[in-house]
């Protein structure tokens, strides 16, 4: 079962050549947002995938703008599609640019193959990707810290806070600090109050790695 | 907004040709010419994803080169020269920034590059295969060897960089078009 999923803009041809060229296609789903131009290229979509009797899905995208949400959203879809044991792959041509950019990212974190198809030619470009997940980079105790940070983000919280928050010794949680230091997942920032004392920050993006 | 928010001391623009002419790209000259930062235009063909990223892919690994600390901003250009530039961002493992009514920076992880996320005999397992090759061969080159190098092309296959195929009674073993990719990536001089 292959799962075809696009971004979608006003031209239903961007996302077309991938569904002629995967084989064994058993679902379209599209990725829109609420304007009627992209209402009406999905209609098109729609009409094709049931001429070829396959299901069609489509996902509205309240805010096309967006990134972090459309991303979400669009590793919900991607998620359930794992679940129910379909091999995915993601036109990326349609939509805003931020769609794309968040159709890209979500293919790169959970390992997706991307295509891009060309304006002109129609011709479809394969992304490079690897078929593994990016948080595999990351260990089991990287991510707890990680989603512990999530948690408490409205806090300033040093290692000493993160190890009493987690039950952890204090080395334990300086190791693991410092590793994703390394990686670039968290900084230290010093305390508001106290220069001396860092506190380590999270972004918000690096919910996705862990979801 | 993306030149307020992200500090830098030199500034790379990637654009294309015609790009050059417009208001947009002048202004981004002039603004950094009043505070005398050096800026480098990088050109591109902005109807061509793969050659992008290539491009921006090199200039960063340049830069990275000259001990440069490399941060991209994906929020600007064409849909297609936003995504080379996110593509290029995890590629290098550098830092990389959407920016809009609020600065987000993406979840890039410094050691997930493809060289970093294969192990050193998978590199070299991968870098051995060209064109159809007879499996049980490459089991016999590897001698002792042959065991894990067997582990190594599964481990690749579900990467989705090896495919394995029957023909003429032999088991041939080939790379997919992304393991052709990420063959030529390894051997690319490392900077």
């Amino acid at each position: 079962m292959v799962a075809v999923f696009g971004t979608l803009g006003f031209h239903p041809e961007s996302l077309i050549p991938t569904i002629k060229s995967s084989q064994e296609v058993s679902r379209v789903v599209v990725f829109i947002s609420p304007r009627s131009e992209s209402k009406e290229a999905a209609d098109q979509v729609e009409k094709y995938c049931s001429a070829l009797g396959v299901r069609f899905d489509e996902v509205i995208i309240p805010d096309a703008y967006d990134l972090l949400s459309i991303a979400e959203r669009i590793q919900d879809e991607v998620l359930d599609s794992r679940e129910r044991g379909e091999l995915a792959i993601f036109n990326i041509a349609g939509g805003t640019r931020v769609m794309s950019a968040a159709a890209l990212l979500v293919c790169i974190l959970e390992g997706l193959n991307a295509v891009y198809v060309h304006d002109d030619t129609g011709q479809e470009i394969m992304l490079p990707s690897l078929h593994m997940r990016y948080s595999s980079a990351l260990t089991e105790m990287e991510k707890e810290v990680l989603m512990f940070l999530l948690k408490h983000q409205g806090r300033e919280l040093s290692q000493k806070d993160i190890a009493a928050g987690m039950g952890l010794h204090k080395a334990t949680v300086n190791h693991h600090v410092k590793m994703l230091l390394e990686k670039g997942a968290v900084r230290l920032v010093p305390k508001d109050k106290d220069n001396r004392t860092k506190v380590v920050k999270v972004e918000d993006s690096m919910r996705l790695l862990l979801r | 907004m993306a030149m307020r928010a992200i500090p830098f001391d030199r500034l790379v623009v990637i654009t294309s040709q015609d790009n050059t002419f417009r208001d947009e790209y002048q202004d981004i000259l002039q603004i950094n010419r009043i505070s005398r930062t050096p800026v480098e235009t990088l050109m591109v063909d902005k109807f061509d994803l793969m050659g992008s990223f290539a491009a921006i892919v090199n200039s960063i690994q340049h830069h990275k080169e000259m001990r440069d600390k490399v941060a991209i901003n994906i929020s600007g250009g064409t849909v297609l020269l936003a995504d080379a530039a996110l593509l290029a961002a995890f590629q290098t493992g550098v830092d990389a920034y959407h920016v809009d009514d609020r600065v987000i920076k993406l979840p890039v992880l410094r050691n997930a590059s493809i060289e970093e996320r294969l192990s050193s005999d998978q590199r070299r397992t991968l870098l051995r295969l060209e064109g159809n090759t007879d499996l049980a061969a490459l089991q016999k080159e590897a001698g002792p060897e042959a065991a894990r190098t067997l582990k190594d092309l599964r481990t690749l296959k579900k990467m989705g960089l090896v495919q394995v195929g029957l023909g003429d009674g032999v088991t041939w073993v080939s790379l997919t078009r992304m393991g052709e990719y990420y063959r030529k990536a390894l051997q690319r001089p490392s900077r």
